[in-house]
Parts: C-alpha cells; structure tokens; sequence
C-alpha cells in the first residue's frame, strides 16, 4: 500500500508566452490510493495531469510513473496509465460497443483480452443496449460514463481522471463517483484525480494534495488536513490556506 | 504490433469516412466545386491559346517542287479557305528550319515533284508537312491540328472533283492525297508532331492535373480526418495512448490516398471527355494517322522515370503539407480554410506553367524554374524536349527531397509536445 507509483518532484512548466502552469510541484501518490489534486480553476491540475499523462512535458522536474520516466521513458509509462482528460470526447459516428472495441484493440491483439476489457467497459459504463447506439445520440452524462469506462476498463496501473464529474448533473456526478470508487476498491487500481469540486474529494479521496498558481499548499488525508487546519471540510483548509498566502 | 494498430486505425477512419458528413464533405462537394472551377479555368485558357496559336498560323509555307495543275489547285484551295500562302525557294527543301526561318510561318507544305503525276495517274499523292513547334505549350496542339486538316480538306475536295470530272463515283478515288507530318523543334525535325503533342499535352498537361485532382482529394481528406480527432476530442486521449502515434497519421494517410486514388480516376475521366469533346483537342483523330511506333525522342526511358519520381515526391510534399496543416488546425472548418488557401495557389502552379515556354530562358532561369514544387511537374516534359537533362533531374528530386524535409519535421512534431501546444485558428470575424 505504501509502494509510490507515482512520484512528482519539482515539477515546473512554462508554457510558450511565460505562463506558468506548474511551480515546483511535488507530490506522491501510493499504489491502489485515490488521490486527488484539488484547486480552483487555473491553479495547474490539468498541466500536472497532462505531464504525467505524457501529453504534455515538463520545463523542469522529475515526474517517475511506475519506475519510469514520463519524459525519457514516456513509451513505457503510456503502456501503464489510462488518462480520462477533463475535455474528453469520442468517434460520434461510432456505437459505444465499437469505441469500447477500438479501444481495446489499441490495448491487447489477443481477441480474449479484448472482449475482457470490453465486457467490464459494458459492466462500468451502465449503458446497456444504448451501446448499440451511435454516441453522437449520447447526452453528457452518458458519454462521460462511457469515457470512464473506457478509462478503466483497460485494467491500467495508473487511471488519470480529470475533473471526471465536471458539467455533470447530480445524478450523472454521483453516478460517476460511485463507479470510480467501487472500480477502484474492486480492482485495487490507483486512480489520481483532480477537481475543483472539494466535497467530492472528500468523498472519493483516500489523499489528496491542494494545488494553486501552480504549487502544491499541503498534502494528506482530508481528516488529517481537516484536523491540521482546524477545518470543517476541505474548503475551509483551501481558504486557511489561500489566506496564509494571500496575506 | 505497430502493423496491427495501423490497420485498426485504418478500420476506424474508413467507418468515419462512410458516416462522418464532414468528410463527405471533404470527399465530394469541395473538390468537386475545385474541379469544376479549375476545368472551366483551364478549358477557357486552352481554348482561347488554340484559337491564338490557330489565328498565327493563318499564313503557310509552301516550296511547290511539282509546279503543275495539281500542285496549284491546293494553293488555291488553300488561299480560298482563308489561308495565306507564301511560296518558298525550292532549293529550300533541304533546309526545313531555314524554310520557316525565312517564311516566318508555323506550317511549312513541301510538295513533291510528282504529285500531279501522281493524282492524274490515280496513283496516292503525298504532301509532306512540317509545323514548327516552339513554346511547346499545349496551344500547339491546334497548329498541328489546323495543317493536316487542311490537306486532308484538299485530298477530300479534289477526290470528289476528280470523281466528278472522271464520271466515276468517289468511293472509287479514296485518298488522293496522303500526307507525312514531322515538327520541327529547335532546329531538330522529329516524326509523328501529333503523337509528340499528345504526349506533351499528356505528361504536361493531364498528368499534373490528375495529380493535383489527387492532391486535392487527399490533402482534404487528411486535414478534415486529423481536425475531426480535435472536434471530436479524442487527439488528447490519443496522444496518451500506449500506440506508435505515426501509425495514427499512416492510417489516416492510407485511408486519404486509397479514396483520392478511387476519385481521381473518375474526376480524369471526366477530365478526359470533357477536354477532348467540349474543347476539341484531338478530334477528328480516327481520320489522322496514328502510327504504332513512337519517336524514341519522346518516349525516352529517362523522361518517363523523371515524371514518376517527380509526381510520387509531388504527393508527398503536399501531403505532408496538408498533415502539418492538419495537426496544427484547431478544428474541421479550420483545417477546411487553411487547405482551400494553399489549393488556390497550387491550381495557378499548375495552370501557368502550362503556357510559358521555357526554352528561350536560361540555365539557372531553368534550374530555379524546376525548383518550384508542382510546376515543375509541368516543366519536366519541356526539359526532356530542350534537353536540359540537369534541370530535368532536379525538378524530379527536388520534390521528393522537399516531402523527406517535411516528414522528418512531422515525425518531431508528433513525438513532441507541440502536436498538442500549437494552433492554427481561423480568422474569425468580430460580432458587434
């Protein structure tokens, strides 16, 4: 429980203008763990994920996923980690059934593994005979639990999830949340997330590291920050700490 | 591996392709509006060079070695149908590029001595015809065109007048006249002037346009199926993904070319009939002798290969061209924009060098010429024909070179994090 799968140190990127997405981000996350970086919007999740996710590489820093560089080694890493971006779409013109089996297919070239992973992309998503749809037919909350599914069902090391409930409803969020979690302790599968949304993270995080203009503020389980900040919930020690930088 | 992720791919663009309307769009209405414009284009330049090149030629050479009846009833045939005729020294007829020099004509007639021997006797007479070819523009074509058809006017005239004169029915008196055409080219007369042009008119003229109708085809297609991955929100995802990231572009490639390949074959055909019936080049050719034998001059093994090189590095160039513009465009109608700005350009690199004649232009003016992409794939039939065989070679290469430069600078994009950082965007105008 204790193995870090993924570890973060220093990790600075300036993008092309001199805007920084990161500032020397350090941070660890333990195998079979949900961690989440929580902060408000542009305080550099989605740099930090995309980093580790391999999209995107580091002006400075070390990122270690699994043993392995994300920058020299980012091959290895891509085969280890399955990344579920904030933004994240599908082949409209596609059913859910074939997305599922397309991406399958770019995971194992053994008809077993595929139908494997596209069986518990059937049981993740929920959607039953509406995979037999065109996705482009799909609401919101419907892609999304297909996007997860997708995430999830190729038994990854690593599932990246960015804003993984962002612009659902409450219905579709909780949904969401409960699939994670229970994905999650099923298949002791590590999942680091992020969010703005600090209840949730609450509810879903075992750690969770809270994240603005691009550093990290503080890290640990949300009770012991709670306790540590004298807080009612992770908001409150968002703001005690905002507040200790802004003052 | 790397094999099997190319062919899903290709798997995935093919459904696309059949049911995205985007790329349909990219598929039909676009190059079909391209093509329309460009055919209308270039069929009205063709024309209306036909007609120029036809109007300079309204006067013709002639060193009338017969000097009788037969001889003198062609020259007023001819000066009937309009036609000019100035009568050249017959001790000329050694010194055909003289002849023209002197005559200042296009079209020089050389009539044997025993032509209305011949005709009187029912026995074939022969004209011999020599056209001077100069610009080598497909223009050309039509001076050759308006000299045999003027003899074979004459051979049907004076068939039907001799079958008159003689009581005896014209199907008995077939082809008075037969005639021998040769061009003379830089000094160099050469045999078959209709064959020569209709192969010029082919490899510099039909071939480049189907391989722009190619180009046009897949650089709409690449760009459109790249900049739906974005539209669709999948390129992130993508590029997270445990998969060589060019078999992604090769799939998208193959899929482009295999359809271009498909529609370029039915848009030349379209090419083909409607420049040889609207505009008229050729017709008539069932009456014009069509030897088996090419020139070896034109059919040389060297221009022929040069025309492959050159087109296979043309497709690649633009198609790594259209790929950059595809990868960087943000989204569909973006990628649509920026491609339709380079076609543009691309028609006129394509149309213009049609009727420049590059003879008279020098060395380096030769070698720069075959340094432009597209256009040099007009100019390599006019380099073989002035035999600048340097120039030749470099207009072959130098696209090919081009294309490798490209794809290495796509093989970097695509590993690097600039595939996803830098966008192209659409000009998109305010709203008060």
């Amino acid at each position: 429980m204790s193995r870090e799968i993924v570890s973060v140190s220093n990790l600075i990127k300036i993008y092309p203008g001199g805007v920084k997405g990161a500032d020397g981000v350090t941070f660890t996350v333990r195998t079979g763990e949900i961690f989440g970086l929580i902060g408000p919007n542009g305080a550099g999740k989605t740099t930090v994920l995309r980093i580790i996710a391999t999209v995107l590489q580091p002006s400075s820093g070390k990122v270690i996923v699994a043993g392995y560089d994300a920058v020299s080694e980012a091959n290895m890493v891509r085969k280890v980690i399955s990344y579920l971006p904030e933004d994240a779409g599908a082949y409209k013109y596609l059913t859910g059934l074939e997305f599922l089996r397309f991406i399958a297919k770019l995971y194992s070239h053994r008809e077993s593994d595929v139908e494997k992973m596209v069986e518990e992309g059937i049981q993740i998503s929920g959607l039953g005979e509406r995979l037999n749809d065109k996705i482009k037919s799909y609401s919101k909350g419907m892609l999304r639990r297909l996007l997860v599914a997708r995430t999830l069902m190729v038994n990854p090391i690593l599932a990246i999830l960015d804003e993984p409930t962002s612009g659902l409803d409450v219905v579709n969020a909780i949904e969401v949340r409960n699939t994670i979690k229970s994905y999650a302790k099923k298949k002791g599968v590590t999942i680091l997330m992020s969010s703005h949304n600090m209840l949730e993270v609450e509810y879903l995080c075992d750690r969770v590291g809270i994240i603005y203009r691009g550093k990290i503020l503080a890290e640990g389980e949300p009770k012991s920050l709670m306790e540590l900040y004298d807080a009612q919930n992770l908001e409150e020690v968002f703001i005690k700490l905002v507040r200790g930088i802004t003052q | 591996m790397v094999s099997s992720m190319f062919w899903i791919f290709v798997g995935k663009e093919l459904k696309s392709v059949v049911r995205d309307p985007k790329i349909i769009i990219a598929m039909f209405i676009l190059p079909l509006i391209v093509i329309i414009i460009l055919y209308a284009v270039i069929g009205y330049g063709i024309q209306q060079q036909i007609i120029q090149a036809v109007r300079e030629s309204g006067t013709v050479a002639i060193i009338n070695l017969d000097d009788n009846t037969y001889s003198h009833r062609l020259i007023s045939f001819l000066r009937e149908v309009g036609i000019e005729t100035k009568l050249v020294d017959s001790t000329l007829y050694t010194n055909i590029s003289k002849a023209l020099e002197i005559s200042g004509t296009k079209i020089l007639y050389i009539i044997p001595r025993d032509f209305s021997e011949n005709i009187t006797n029912f026995r074939t007479a022969s004209i011999k015809i020599y056209v001077k070819l100069g610009s080598l523009t497909i223009g050309e074509t039509g001076i050759i065109d308006l000299a045999t058809r003027l003899i074979e006017r004459f051979s049907e005239n004076i068939t039907a007048a001799i079958a008159v004169e003689r009581g005896i029915p014209a199907e008995f008196i077939k082809n008075a006249v037969i005639r021998r055409s040769y061009a003379v080219i830089h000094n160099r007369v050469i045999e078959n002037p209709y064959m020569l042009s209709t192969l010029l008119s082919l490899s510099s003229f039909f071939i480049p346009l189907m391989i722009l109708m190619l180009i046009m085809m897949a650089s709409q297609l690449i760009v459109t199926s790249i900049a739906v991955e974005k539209e669709e929100k999948m390129f992130e995802t993508l590029l997270s993904l445990p998969i060589n990231r060019m078999s992604i572009i090769g799939a998208k490639l193959f899929v482009s070319v295999v359809i271009s390949i498909v529609y370029m074959v039915i848009y030349g055909l379209a090419l083909f009939s409607y420049i040889f019936q609207v505009i008229g080049i050729g017709t008539g050719t069932n009456t014009i002798e069509m030897p088996l034998t090419f020139s070896p001059f034109i059919l040389q093994r060297d221009l022929v290969l040069t025309l492959i090189v050159n087109c296979i590095g043309l497709v690649i160039f633009m198609l790594m061209v259209s790929l950059i513009l595809g990868i960087f465009a943000e989204d569909v109608r973006t990628a649509q924009a920026l491609i339709g700005n380079i076609l543009g350009p691309l028609v006129i690199l394509v149309y213009m060098p049609m009727f420049i004649d590059i003879s008279g232009a020098s060395q380096t003016m030769r070698i720069l010429l075959s340094l432009i992409p597209i256009a040099n794939t007009v100019f390599i039939p006019k380099l073989a024909i002035i035999n600048d065989f340097a120039s030749m070679y470099i207009a072959a290469l130098s696209n090919i070179v081009y294309g490798v430069i490209l794809l290495l600078l796509i093989w970097r994009i695509v590993n690097s994090e600039t595939i996803f950082t830098m966008k192209l965007r659409r000009f998109k105008r305010q709203k008060l």
